[in-house]
């Protein structure tokens, strides 16, 4: 539980100067755009919803209403109203930021993965034990797939968090690598890795490759990623495992040859093979459970012409 | 530079807009989200000019227009400030920055700026103060067409930002119109008394007008009246000012205040001398 009491809450008019961000706050990217058209808000109506500060020495810290202090520090307002309330500790203070922010705003993903971290270490100091994603979960608010898609985008090395953070720092017309792409990459190379362990044996040259060829439109849509599994998977579909890996290789080397072409090339017929039988047999188990008094003339048309398609491909003797 | 408000994926573009205002441009002091004025927005970024003047920086996007920019210029203009804004945004070449844009900017004074991402800042307009785009334009159509080219140069000159030029420019026609009227008053006679013993078109234009208006037979100058001809005596004594620069925002606010006034003033004496001596050939 969060050990903070909003009810003891106390509402006053206190100096935008005399306010700081909460250097808890997730959120690290604030677009333009958005600021704009709350400043508007606030030009012609005033700030409606108080902030929430808590008071440390002689400043005030946020808690919740960065973008609302944001922009009354550009129309130069002189107060804002806020909730003072008692000074959380840290653990409380971060819980609250994800609580407040995760459940309203639509936040970059990439913001609650980097402090993540530090909410499992103040939990494991808490509970003294590694808080499970459950636990992590009923604490922060944040559903659990939310969790495991931040915990692929924690364990992206370095240079790729600070790509992408470089990216998110764009307008969102601009940006062209997502956290969306990097987490399709991550689930699919790891399954990759996980069939085909030896195939990827660069794992940075590959992402290079894939992020490389993603911003050329070789790879024209992220889903595309999805093919690699698929691929890896071959042996599942009876397509030769030697053609996949070979196409494999040649989809993570920087050519233009792109996943799905490299997804027709070797399985797609077997995967659209498999889906067919999956059909039939779902019809078989329909039609199983009709009587010749239930087919009505549509569907009688209709097996009519299946029962055709069929003579004509096995022959009338089977 | 420590920005506050300003959107987080914009700071590196105003840095090098901070850069190229040092380098370029040689200004040094860029206050970065200060107060300019009480109870008016913060600009962004801004600095004062050693003519008074103060250059304010805003940021986008992807507009060059936003309609925050648009509230941001009419708070500066409602309060007669003689404030340059521009509007900066990286040039990604996938913003919205239309043609249209550009020219709402435009007619707003606003100048614009295109930062690439090495910082190297393109000006694509320069700014003209939000005080003297309210200067009330000149009716090319109102003045005959052999004049309206100089009455152009003459309020683009007070717009870039020349105000005492711009008036100098407008007095000069005045002055030239005004010498060959009187000229064309002695000639025919139109004078009562003997014709003056000077040239009236190098005697100095304050002697020639006030010597017209003692002298000069107005009922036989086409619908000339002696009250337009004071209003050209009355311009005469600031033919010649050139002034200092004002240093303040508040001294250039007032000089330019004024200069608004005279040149809007002398635009309508200059049409009015024109239409009422249009049957009386000079």
């Amino acid at each position: 539980m969060l050990k903070i009491d909003a009810g003891n809450a106390k509402l006053r008019q206190i100096p935008v100067e005399e306010i700081d961000r909460n250097p808890e706050n997730p959120r690290i990217f604030f677009r333009q755009g958005e600021l704009d058209t709350l400043q508007e808000s606030i030009r012609q109506h005033g700030v409606q919803v108080p902030i929430s500060v808590f008071q440390k020495g002689r400043q005030y810290i946020l808690i919740d209403g960065e973008r609302r202090w944001r922009c009354a520090l550009k129309l130069n307002l002189e107060t804002i109203p806020a909730l003072v309330q008692p000074e959380p500790d840290p653990l409380t203070n971060v819980l609250l930021m994800f609580n407040i922010h995760a459940l309203r705003e639509q936040w970059d993903l990439l913001t609650i993965a980097m402090k993540l971290p530090n909410v499992i270490a103040l939990l494991a100091v808490q509970l003294r034990k590694v808080p499970t994603e459950a636990e992590i979960s009923s604490r922060t608010g944040l559903n659990r797939s939310v969790i495991r898609r931040c915990k692929l985008l924690m364990d992206l090395p370095t240079k790729y968090r600070e790509m992408l953070t470089a990216e998110l720092k764009k307008p969102k017309t601009q940006q062209k690598l997502s956290e969306d792409f990097f987490i399709e990459m991550e689930r699919s190379l790891r399954t990759v890795e996980r069939i085909l362990p030896g195939i990827v044996q660069d794992k940075n040259g590959v992402r290079d490759v894939l992020i490389s060829k993603y911003k050329s439109e070789v790879i024209k849509d992220l889903v595309d990623l999805r093919y690699l599994p698929k691929i890896a998977k071959a042996e599942q579909v009876k397509f030769s495992l030697q053609k996949a890996e070979a196409a494999l290789r040649k989809v993570f080397s920087p050519n233009s040859y792109s996943l799905q072409e490299a997804f027709e090339d070797t399985v797609a017929e077997a995967y659209s093979e498999k889906t067919l039988v999956s059909k039939l047999w779902a019809v078989i188990e329909r039609l199983d459970e009709m009587t010749p008094d239930s087919l009505d003339e549509e569907l009688s048309k209709a097996l009519i012409a299946l029962r055709k398609q069929i003579r004509a491909l096995l022959g009338r003797s089977q | 530079m420590s920005f506050r408000s300003l959107a987080d994926g914009l700071r590196d573009t105003a840095n090098h807009v901070i850069t190229f205002l040092r380098v370029e441009r040689g200004l040094k002091k860029v206050r970065v989200e200060e107060e300019l004025v009480k109870g008016l927005p913060r600009p962004t970024l801004h600095v004062n000019t050693s003519e008074g003047e103060v250059i304010c920086v805003e940021f986008s996007e992807t507009d060059c227009y936003p309609p925050s920019l648009a509230r941001f210029a009419e708070d500066f203009r409602a309060e007669e400030l003689p404030v340059k804004i521009f509007i900066a945004l990286p040039s990604t070449g996938q913003n919205k920055t239309s043609i249209a844009e550009l020219a709402r900017a435009k007619k707003q004074g606003i100048g614009v700026m295109l930062v690439g991402p090495a910082g190297k800042v393109t000006v694509l307009d320069e700014p003209i103060s939000q005080l003297l785009t309210q200067l009330r334009r000149i009716t090319m159509s109102d003045y005959p067409a052999k004049l309206r080219a100089r009455l152009s140069q003459a309020e683009s000159t007070f717009l870039s930002g020349n105000p005492p030029k711009g008036c100098s420019e407008l007095y000069d026609l005045l002055e030239e119109i005004t010498r060959r009227i009187v000229a064309a008053a002695i000639s025919r006679g139109l004078w009562n008394g003997s014709p003056p013993n000077f040239d009236p078109k190098i005697e100095s234009w304050y002697n020639v007008c006030s010597t017209a208006y003692t002298k000069m037979q107005f009922k036989n100058i086409g619908k000339l009246s002696p009250q337009i001809w004071a209003s050209v005596l009355a311009i005469t004594r600031h033919r010649n000012e050139t002034g200092h620069s004002p240093t303040t925002l508040e001294k250039r606010r007032r000089r330019d205040l004024e200069m608004r006034t005279r040149f809007e003033h002398a635009a309508d004496l200059l049409r009015d001398l024109i239409d009422n001596t249009r049957k009386f050939r000079y």
